[in-house]
């Protein structure tokens, strides 16, 4: 039975990328436009790893997590944080910030843009395995 | 014993009365006056009625003396004898001697006694027979003698018989020739009637000066008891009520004379005194008034510097009290001053003032002027001084305070960072301190007083100078905080922030400040700020441009890795799904570079005439073919009005790169958009009287959330993920700022935006935040 990984970007390009690279690897992979969609697949397909960009319209990253980790069904999902290297807007050290001021667990791993593609695998089998 | 008393005291005081006085000298001068009269009556009356008797005892002596004659010359002594004793029967005789040659009696009326002899020391034998010599003739007169005998007063009187030829040829020869006188003849007559009479006279008027006495000591005592005395008594009684000081009394004025004119003067002088007294009064409270309650002290001292006077003010600011000394007092010393004023006073006799400064009783100074006068009798003596001092304290507690504002004030000014000149009321600089002399470089010692004042104010503060002193009235006194240039002595153009004030007191103009921020290092740090400011944006720009294309860069790997898998897999669709997105990713790095070209230029917006109706239907043109394949309707609401009335001067190719923009964001918003409806963007233009162009660009897309209202204008911020740069509406922003306009927004989630820009029509750049000085 393969790992279910839910992957949530906005843009479709890195939907396609990454689920690319994840079925490749022998993955189940199940993708998400937004963190409003994000929510209701997780809920759904309750996935083995989540893939969060933490940059989106709608509803961010940082929300999601939140949202997440204040479930009880959800809080035990393990998370793999994307995102873009010093974002001009929120950067991660904001999002470090921003979680520990609320003492919110940190996510399980993070991954910054441009995706490395063996980093990538080698966060993913960390947290899930094989 | 009291009653005796009164009695007394009653008797006492009517002996002093002024009438009993006068009616007693009355009495007195003509009780006197009687006596004299009746000493001087009774002398003419007695020698009225000796003379009167002499004659008749010397007729009766010659008629006894004629009568015996002839028995005489007959020797006939019994005759004769007869003779006298019937001759001396007589009342008045008291007796009738005749004697002889050898001083016998021959004859009398008394038989008794004739023989006798006669004794030749009686006064009766004296008469001519003094100190043993007989005198020859003697008179009348001289032959009388008053004798007195038992009770009754006897004129005597002495006739001698002289020797006649008949005598001493008789016959009888008795008598020879050789006697000159033969006997003498002593008659005695009684004065008793005369005297009786006298006494009567006496008498008489004896009692009628007691009577006219008592009658005019009456008349004279009653009418001064009754008409002087009371009135008298009254004016005494009032006067010495008035001077009780009860100014009430009115005497009553019962007659026409001087008791009732003196009644009316007193009266009129009680009046008087009254008023005269009352004003004394008032105007003795007046000076006692002013005495105690003048602000400043006054004392009084005498030679020996000792207090004889002083006023409450004195009292209260030094504690001191009669008899003590002036500089215990004032000063607080234990002698007299070195410099003491009094005493020259005192020697001088003429004013002097001089300021001083004494100790009060708590033990602070107390500043004073003085002012001593001598208080002179009328011998020109001096005998006190008096002090008047003024207080001063105020007046030398604000001096001090003055100084040490001035001084504080002159350090302020000197000490300021800031240069400060300031002007007098006549035009020239009055202060020029260090700061300013830095700043300027012209010495201090040549611009004090100089009146060129072009050379160190501002033209704009000189003109408002020149105006008010001019009188004329100014829009405002004063300037804040410009910026403006000064040139330095040496010719620099100096950047100051300038700040002057026109001074005025009640109305008039006495002068101007300026003050003077020097801005050198500040424009210099203003100057490094922008260069750090700008690095900083490069940095910034930087980053976001990095970020940017890292993403792009993660498309084209991710577009080459899924086509790579794709042709490994031989998936067809997967590799369209690849290509597509190396295609994507090509056109955002195109799209990119287009607009950091466009938003790195610094371009001045070329102004040209503009139809603004014709710009924005060249833009829809572009963007309707996409739009139309997105079912989305471009809509046009033109402002007809816009014509050659205004003219309107843009840069157009800047004005339509922003349409541009406004146009393809409303699109996006729209296509991204779930409602289903029939999305439209509409493009507006209007001209306002202001002759400012208005472009509205409004959709009923999306919109956007407050979240993302925020971050609308930050750099590389998109909604629209790989598809959007970030630099879109920056662009647009920067390009309607350098037009002068301002472009905003209105957007609600889920019902659209409306993005406005407005510019300027006539392309006239409003500069902001710079002032030429």
């Amino acid at each position: 039975m393969p790992k279910k990984i839910l992957i949530i970007d906005d843009e479709p390009d890195v939907l396609t990328f990454l689920g690319t690279l994840l079925r490749k690897n022998g993955y189940e992979v199940c993708e998400a436009g937004d963190g409003v969609e994000g929510m209701k697949k997780v809920l759904e397909e309750k996935p083995d790893l989540v893939c969060l960009d933490l940059l989106m319209p709608e509803k961010t990253g940082i929300k999601m997590y939140r949202e997440m980790r204040k479930d009880e069904q959800l809080s035990k999902v393990p998370v793999i944080m994307v995102t873009g290297f010093s974002t001009p807007a929120i950067g991660y050290m904001d999002f470090k910030k921003f979680i520990h001021e609320r003492s919110i667990p940190a996510p399980e791993g993070y991954i910054e843009k441009p995706v490395d593609k063996d980093e990538f695998l080698k966060a993913v089998r960390e947290v899930v395995g094989e | 014993m009291s009653k005796m008393g009164r009695l007394k005291e009653v008797w006492t005081a009517q002996v002093r009365s002024l009438g009993f006085r006068i009616s007693l000298s009355v009495c007195l001068i003509l009780l006197a006056s009687y006596v004299i009269f009746l000493y001087l009556l009774t002398g003419i009356q007695s020698n009225f009625a000796v003379t009167q008797l002499m004659n008749e005892a010397d007729l009766f002596s010659k008629a006894v003396i004629n009568a015996t004659n002839h028995s005489m010359l007959r020797d006939d002594t019994l005759a004769t004898s007869s003779i006298v004793t019937d001759v001396g029967k007589q009342e008045e005789i008291a007796y009738v001697r005749i004697f002889n040659h050898d001083g016998i009696i021959k004859f009398s009326n008394h038989v008794s006694e004739i023989g006798d002899k006669a004794d030749m020391n009686s006064r009766v034998c004296a008469v001519c027979h003094a100190g043993g010599v007989v005198s020859p003739e003697i008179t009348r007169t001289g032959r009388t003698v008053i004798d007195r005998f038992d009770s009754s007063r006897l004129l005597v009187m002495i006739t001698p018989i002289y020797n006649k030829v008949s005598c001493s040829s008789a016959a009888c020869h008795v008598h020879p020739a050789s006697h000159r006188v033969l006997g003498i003849m002593e008659v005695a007559m009684s004065l008793d009637k005369t005297d009786r009479h006298l006494r009567d006279i006496v008498l008489k008027i004896i009692l009628l000066g007691v009577g006219t006495f008592i009658a005019v000591f009456a008349t004279i005592g009653l009418y001064i008891m009754l008409r002087v005395n009371r009135p008298l008594r009254r004016l005494r009684d009032g006067t010495k009520k008035i001077a009780q000081g009860d100014f009430t009394c009115k005497l009553p004025v019962e007659s026409q004379d001087e008791i009732g004119e003196c009644a009316r003067a007193f009266n009129i002088m009680g009046d008087q005194i009254r008023r005269r007294t009352q004003e004394l009064v008032k105007s003795r409270w007046e000076y006692k008034n002013l005495f105690e309650q003048v602000p400043c002290f006054i004392c009084v001292i005498n030679k020996d510097f000792e207090i004889v006077r002083q006023n409450s003010y004195m009292r209260n600011l030094f504690k001191g009290s009669i008899g003590m000394h002036c500089y215990e007092v004032f000063k607080k010393r234990s002698e007299k001053c070195e410099d003491c004023h009094a005493d020259r006073c005192f020697i001088e006799k003429g004013a002097c003032s001089s300021e001083e400064c004494g100790i009060t009783v708590s033990g602070e100074e107390a500043n004073y002027i003085s002012y001593m006068s001598p208080v002179l009798n009328d011998k020109n003596e001096v005998l006190y001084t008096m002090i008047i001092a003024v207080d001063i304290r105020e007046r030398v507690k604000l001096e001090k305070e003055l100084r040490v504002t001035k001084d504080f004030q002159t350090n302020l000014i000197d000490n300021s960072i800031h240069g400060i000149i300031a002007i007098d009321e006549k035009g020239a600089i009055a202060i020029y301190n260090q700061a300013a002399e830095n700043l300027l470089g012209y010495p201090q010692s040549d611009v004090l007083g100089d009146k060129d004042l072009e050379k160190y104010f501002p033209r704009q503060f000189v003109e408002m100078i020149l105006a008010s002193h001019l009188g004329k009235e100014l829009e405002t006194t004063r300037l804040v905080a410009q910026e403006a240039s000064i040139k330095s002595k040496s010719g620099e153009d100096i950047p100051v922030r300038f700040s002057g004030a026109i001074l005025y007191d009640q109305g008039k103009t006495v002068g101007a400040v300026g003050f003077y921020q020097d801005l050198r290092t500040f424009k210099k740090l203003e100057r490094e700020k922008k260069e750090s400011d700008r690095l900083a944006v490069i940095g910034q720009t930087v980053a976001g441009l990095a970020h940017g294309i890292k993403n792009i860069l993660q498309g084209l790997e991710g577009g080459v890795f899924v086509v790579q898998t794709a042709i490994e897999d031989s998936d067809k669709a997967l590799l369209e799904r690849g290509w597509d997105m190396v295609q994507n990713n090509i056109r955002r790095i195109s799209d990119l570079v287009k607009d950091l070209l466009s938003y790195s230029k610094e371009r001045v917006p070329q102004y040209e005439e503009v139809d603004p109706n014709k710009l924005v239907e060249e833009v829809c043109a572009l963007f309707e073919p996409m739009a139309a394949k997105k079912s989305i309707v471009i809509e046009r609401q033109l402002d007809k009005e816009i014509d050659e009335s205004c003219k309107l001067l843009l840069d157009q190719r800047g004005i339509h790169t922003c349409l541009s923009n406004l146009v393809s964001n409303a699109i996006d918003a729209c296509e991204s958009d779930a409602k289903d409806v029939q999305h439209r963007v509409i493009v507006k233009t209007e001209l306002d009287s202001e002759c400012w162009i208005t472009f509205q660009v409004s959709d009923n897309g999306g919109g956007m959330s407050e979240d993302t209202k925020r971050k609308i204008f930050s750099s590389f911020y998109s909604t629209k993920g790989s598809r959007g740069t970030g630099l879109g509406l920056l662009v647009t922003s920067k390009i309607v700022l350098e037009h002068g306009g301002e472009l905003f927004f209105e957007s609600q989630e889920g019902e659209g935006t409306t993005f406005t820009m407005r510019l300027p029509a006539h392309g006239q750049v409003q500069p902001q935040n710079k002032l030429t000085p």
